[in-house]
C-alpha cells in the first residue's frame, strides 16, 4: 500500500442515488483491510481509463476520518464536462475496482478556531461531511448552513440534520433564503468560515465577511491544485542516451525516464535539494519550473532544469542526461 | 552555542489604521503612548469613534503620555497602573469582542509579548494585530535551570534571582513564554564568563 | 535480530556507565558523512526500506531498546514537565503518532510487538517491556496517560509534533529526553524559522526556506528521512539546555590520549512523516551513540573519514555543536586511523 508514487486499488462496495444528479460511492480495500487514515477536508483523485484518455478527477472524502474501513465520495453528474463524472455515473458498477491516489488535504480545518461556520451549496457539502465528523469527535463548536436547489436535493442535508441536530440549517430554494451576511454577523473573535459551493456563493461569502471586518486568514474555500508533477504531456530528448521519451500527464520527467529504464540521479524527488539539477541543451518553447532550488536567474536562463518536478510547454527539449 | 544574532526575535510593525476593521482596540504602555497618539491622528473620524484605548502608566523609562491620551478624540480610554492589570482587562475584552475587531499594541517587548499571549488565546491572526515596539530594549529573561522570569534585564550577563547562577542572555526568544533564554554563562569552566556588555538598544 | 542488552546505564547517571555497543550495532549505523568534508545540505531522501541495518524499519530499534526506555522513564520521573510537553490542541496528532508507531513496530518487529484492532478496541502487546494493554483508540480516558507519552515511553528516539499553520510549522508537542542543547518548554510554540534560529549558517544558505517548503508538501504515506550529527563527551543521552551545568564541564577533560574513550559520535536519524488526521508533521530524532574508540575498532574506514571531517569542519559548526575545546584532541586521536589513502566506501 505504501508505493511511493503508486495508486491504491479500491472496490466499489455500494452506490446510492442521493439526488437526481448525485451518486454516493462507498469504496473499500479489496482485501478487507483498513484504508489509510485522513483528515477532514481531504480528497482522493480517481484515475479512470477511457480508451486512450485518462480522467483524473478529485473528489472530497465524505466519510469519517476515524473510521478507515471505507471511503465515501459523492459525484455530481456533469453532462457538459470532460466526461469523468459521466463515466462514474454511467459506467462504474458495484463490485468494480477503481484506482485512486492516497488522500491529500488542501482544505484542512483551522485547528485553533473558537468557532467553525460552514456555508455550502449542493455537492459542495461533500468535504464538509468529513470536517464535521472531525469536529464532532473533538467536541468543537460548529454551525452548518446548507443551501440546495429544491426539495429533491435535500437528502444529504437531512442526513446531517439527523446526525448533528440544530446546528445544521437547511435552506431550500424557494422556501428559505440563506442570508450569508446575517449568518456571519456578531461572531466572536477566532471564528472561521468555510465555504464550498458555486463561485457566486464563494464571492458572496467573501464580500459579506469583508464587510463585517473579517480578515482573509479566517475565510477558507476549497481550491484544487495539482500535486506531484502533473500537467501537459511533453517529449524530451535525453542527449547522452540518444533517445526521445514521452512524459505523460501524470508523471514527472524523472519518473518517465525511470520507467523507460534510464537512471537519473535524484534525492528528495520534490524540487528542493538540487541533486537532480540538469543542464538544458536545447529548448524551443517554455520551461515550466516547479521547483524551489533554482534561482530566478537560473530559471529565466532556460539552461537549468529539475526533472523531478518541472515540466515543459515546447516543441523541442533536449537535456544533458 | 550561539549567543547573539539568533533570528528568532519578533519583527515589529509600525502602527497604522487597519482599514478593513470595524472596531479598534488600541493598547499601550509608557512610551508606547506616542505611537498610540500618532495612530489616532492617522485614523479617519469614523475609525476614531470606533476605537477604545487602554493605557498603562507603568514604564521602565518613566515616559507617560497620559495627558495627551486623555485629550485625544476616541470612543473611550481606560487607564491602568500596571501592565498586568491592562492585560487582564484586555483578555476579558477580547473574549467578548466580535470578528471585525483589530488590535494595536504599543510598548516594550515584554508588554507586547504578554499582550500577544492574550491575543493568541482568541485566535487573533497576524492580519488582525499590529505591534509597534518603543522604549528601551530591556528584556524579560527566562532561566532554563530554575524556571524563574526576570524583568527589565539590560546586561548580557546577570545573576539569576531564583538560583543564583550566572546567566548569559541569548538572543533566542520564545513567543509562548514571551521571554528570552537565560542559560548558565560559565557552563564549561566556573568563573569563565562571556564579555559583560549592555544588551542592544 | 540482536538480543536486547539488559539495562545499561548512560553517562547521565554519573561517570560509571555501562553503555557499550556490540560490533553488529555499530556496523548497522546510518553513518552521517557521505564525503570527506561536511557542510549542511538538503540531504532528504524518500524514507523507504534500505538494507538490513538502521534503515530497514520505518522506526528503528536496536539492542539498546530496553536500556533507552528505562532511561526515558527515569529522566521523566526526575524532572516532570521538562522533557515531555504537549499543547492542548495537539491531541489528535498524538493519536496519529500512537497509531503510526504501533503499526510500524508490529509490522517491522513482529517477534516483539503485536497490535490487534477490533474496530476502535485495540490490543497492544510489547513483549520486551512486558506490556499487554487494551484501550479504545481516540478515547484518552482508556489510557493511563497522554497517548503520545504512552507510546513514546515504549519507543527509541525523540518525537516532536509540528502543527501546520500560517504557512509554517509550529512545535506543538515533544517527547525529548535525549535532546541536544535546547529546552523543550522554551521551544514549544516556536515556528520553523524560530526554533532553527540558533543554528549557524542555515538562514544565509537558504536551506531553511527550501526545507520548510519541502516539508509543507509532505503527504501522508510518503515519508522522507535525513541524518544529522553531533558530538558528546561520554555516552550521555540527555544534554538539554536545562542540565547544561551538569554536562558542559566535561568538555574540559578531553585529551588527545583519552579522546577515544570519552568522545562519542552522536548520529541522528530523522524519518519525517506527515500524519493523516491531524495533518501534523512528525519530526523524530533517533539518536545513536558510539565512542570514537569503538567506531575505530569496528569501522576503521569510517574513523578515517571522520578524522578528515572533524579536522576540516567549519569553525561555526564546531562552535555550535559544542566541541570547540577538544576538536584538536579528537583530530589528534583519530589521525592514527588516517593513512591518507581514499576512504574505501565498500568497507566500514
Amino acid at each position: 500500500m505504501n508505493t511511493h508514487n503508486g495508486t491504491l486499488s479500491v472496490r466499489v462496495a455500494r452506490i446510492e442515488q442521493l439526488t437526481p444528479e448525485i451518486k454516493r460511492f462507498t469504496l473499500v480495500d479489496p482485501d478487507g483491510k483498513h484504508l489509510p487514515a485522513f483528515s477532514g477536508g481531504s480528497h482522493v483523485v480517481v484515475v479512470l481509463e477511457d480508451g486512450d484518455k485518462t480522467h483524473r478527477n478529485a473528489y472530497s472524502l465524505m466519510s469519517s476520518p476515524y473510521d478507515s474501513s471505507a471511503y465515501q465520495i459523492a459525484v455530481r453528474r456533469v453532462s457538459d464536462g470532460r466526461g469523468g463524472s459521466r463515466l462514474m455515473h454511467d459506467k462504474v458498477c458495484q463490485g468494480d475496482l477503481l484506482q485512486i491516489l492516497q488522500p491529500a488535504n488542501l482544505f484542512p480545518l483551522a485547528k485553533h478556531a473558537r468557532q467553525h461556520v460552514f456555508v455550502a451549496g449542493g455537492v459542495g457539502i461533500t468535504p464538509v461531511y468529513s470536517q464535521l465528523e472531525e469536529l464532532h469527535v473533538k467536541q468543537s463548536t460548529f454551525e452548518l448552513h446548507l443551501a440546495v436547489r429544491g426539495p429533491e436535493h435535500t437528502a444529504l442535508g437531512l442526513e446531517l440534520q439527523a446526525r448533528y441536530g440544530q446546528c445544521v440549517h437547511l435552506y431550500v430554494q424557494g422556501q428559505q433564503r440563506l442570508d450569508i451576511r446575517s449568518v456571519l454577523a456578531g461572531r466572536p473573535l477566532g471564528s472561521h468560515v468555510y465555504v464550498c459551493g458555486p463561485d457566486s456563493m464563494i464571492d458572496d461569502t467573501l464580500d459579506s465577511a469583508h464587510a463585517l471586518g473579517w480578515t482573509d486568514s479566517h475565510i477558507h474555500y476549497e481550491r484544487f491544485v495539482e500535486q506531484g508533477s502533473t500537467g501537459q504531456p511533453f517529449s524530451v530528448t535525453l542527449a547522452r542516451q540518444g533517445v526521445t521519451i514521452e512524459v505523460p500527464a501524470e508523471q514527472s520527467l524523472l519518473e518517465a525516464a525511470e520507467q523507460a529504464g534510464y537512471k537519473v540521479p535524484y534525492l528528495c524527488r520534490g524540487g528542493a535539494c538540487g541533486y537532480c539539477e540538469t543542464e538544458v541543451l536545447e529548448v524551443d518553447g517554455e520551461l515550466d519550473h516547479r521547483d524551489d532550488w533554482l534561482s530566478e536567474d537560473d530559471k529565466l536562463s532556460k539552461r537549468k532544469f529539475m526533472p523531478c518536478v518541472s515540466r515543459a510547454n515546447c516543441s523541442r527539449l533536449v537535456v544533458d542526461l | 552555542m550561539l549567543i547573539t544574532g539568533i533570528k528568532s526575535r519578533p519583527v515589529y510593525d509600525r502602527l497604522q489604521p487597519m482599514t478593513g476593521g470595524l472596531r479598534h482596540l488600541i493598547a499601550g504602555q509608557g512610551s508606547g503612548g506616542e505611537a498610540m497618539l500618532r495612530l489616532l491622528a492617522d485614523m479617519s473620524e469614523t475609525q476614531r469613534h470606533n476605537s477604545t484605548l487602554l493605557y498603562s502608566t507603568e514604564s521602565f523609562s518613566g515616559h507617560s503620555h497620559l495627558q495627551a491620551l486623555q485629550d485625544a478624540d476616541a470612543a473611550g480610554l481606560e487607564v491602568f497602573a500596571s501592565n498586568q492589570a491592562l492585560i487582564d482587562a484586555l483578555r476579558e475584552r477580547l473574549g467578548d469582542a466580535h470578528m471585525g475587531t483589530r488590535l494595536y499594541l504599543s510598548g516594550s517587548e515584554s508588554f507586547i509579548g504578554t499582550a500577544m499571549q492574550a491575543a493568541n488565546a482568541v485566535d487573533l491572526n497576524r492580519d488582525e494585530v499590529l505591534r509597534e515596539h518603543s522604549g528601551t530594549l530591556v528584556r524579560r529573561v527566562w532561566c532554563a535551570h530554575c524556571d524563574t522570569y526576570t524583568e527589565n534585564v539590560t546586561q548580557r550577563v546577570f545573576t539569576c534571582p531564583g538560583c543564583q547562577l550566572n546567566l548569559v542572555v541569548r538572543d533566542h526568544y520564545s513567543r509562548r513564554l514571551a521571554a528570552f533564554q537565560g542559560i548558565k554563562a560559565d557552563g564549561e569552566v566556573p568563573g569563565e564568563l562571556p564579555a559583560a556588555e549592555e544588551l542592544d538598544t | 535480530m540482536t538480543a536486547f542488552k539488559p539495562i545499561e546505564t548512560y553517562a547521565d547517571a554519573g561517570s560509571d556507565h555501562t553503555y557499550s555497543n556490540s560490533r553488529e550495532a555499530i556496523l548497522r549505523l546510518p553513518f552521517p558523512y557521505p564525503e570527506d568534508q561536511y557542510m549542511y545540505s538538503m540531504n532528504v531522501e524518500p524514507h523507504v526500506p534500505f538494507g538490513l541495518g538502521a534503515l530497514r524499519a520505518q522506526f528503528d530499534i536496536d539492542e539498546h531498546y530496553i536500556s533507552e526506555c528505562h532511561h526515558r522513564a527515569q529522566t521523566l520521573d526526575s524532572a516532570p514537565g521538562v522533557h515531555y510537553a504537549a499543547l492542548p490542541h495537539m491531541m489528535e496528532a498524538q493519536w496519529d503518532l500512537l497509531e503510526l508507531l504501533m503499526e510500524s513496530y508490529s509490522r517491522d518487529f513482529p517477534e516483539h510487538f503485536t497490535l490487534e484492532k477490533n474496530g476502535s478496541q485495540w490490543h497492544w502487546i510489547n513483549r520486551p517491556l512486558q506490556i499487554d494493554d487494551t484501550f479504545t483508540f481516540g478515547d484518552p480516558s482508556t489510557l493511563p496517560m497522554d497517548p503520545m507519552e504512552y507510546i513514546t515511553r515504549q519507543a527509541q528516539g525523540e518525537f516532536i509534533l509540528l502543527e501546520e499553520r500560517d504557512e509554517t510549522l509550529v512545535m506543538g508537542a515533544g517527547m525529548a529526553t535525549q535532546r541536544a542543547d535546547y529546552s523543550l518548554r522554551f521551544n514549544l510554540g516556536m515556528s520553523f524559522m524560530e526554533f532553527h534560529g540558533p543554528v549557524p549558517k542555515l538562514h544565509e544558505m537558504g536551506i531553511l526556506q527550501r526545507a520548510l517548503k519541502f516539508l509543507l508538501r509532505l503527504r501522508p504515506g510518503h515519508p522522507v528521512r535525513r541524518t544529522n550529527w553531533s558530538i558528546t563527551v561520554n555516552p550521555r543521552l540527555e544534554t538539554s539546555a536545562e542540565t547544561l551545568p551538569d554536562w558542559a564541564p566535561e568538555r574540559t577533560i578531553v585529551t588527545p590520549e583519552n579522546a577515544g574513550d570519552l568522545v562519542n559520535l552522536r548520529i541522528e536519524l530523522q524519518p519525517l512523516h506527515r500524519l493523516p488526521r491531524s495533518n501534523a508533521v512528525l519530526f523524530p530524532v533517533r539518536t545513536y551513540l558510539v565512542s570514537l574508540k569503538q567506531l575505530a575498532e569496528f569501522a576503521p574506514q569510517w574513523a578515517k573519514r571522520m578524522h578528515r571531517v572533524i579536522r576540516d569542519l567549519d569553525q561555526e559548526l564546531v562552535d555550535y555543536k559544542g566541541f570547540t575545546r577538544y576538536r584538536d584532541a579528537m583530530v589528534s586521536w583519530l589521525s592514527q586511523y588516517d593513512d591518507g589513502t581514499p576512504v574505501d566506501e565498500s568497507q566500514q
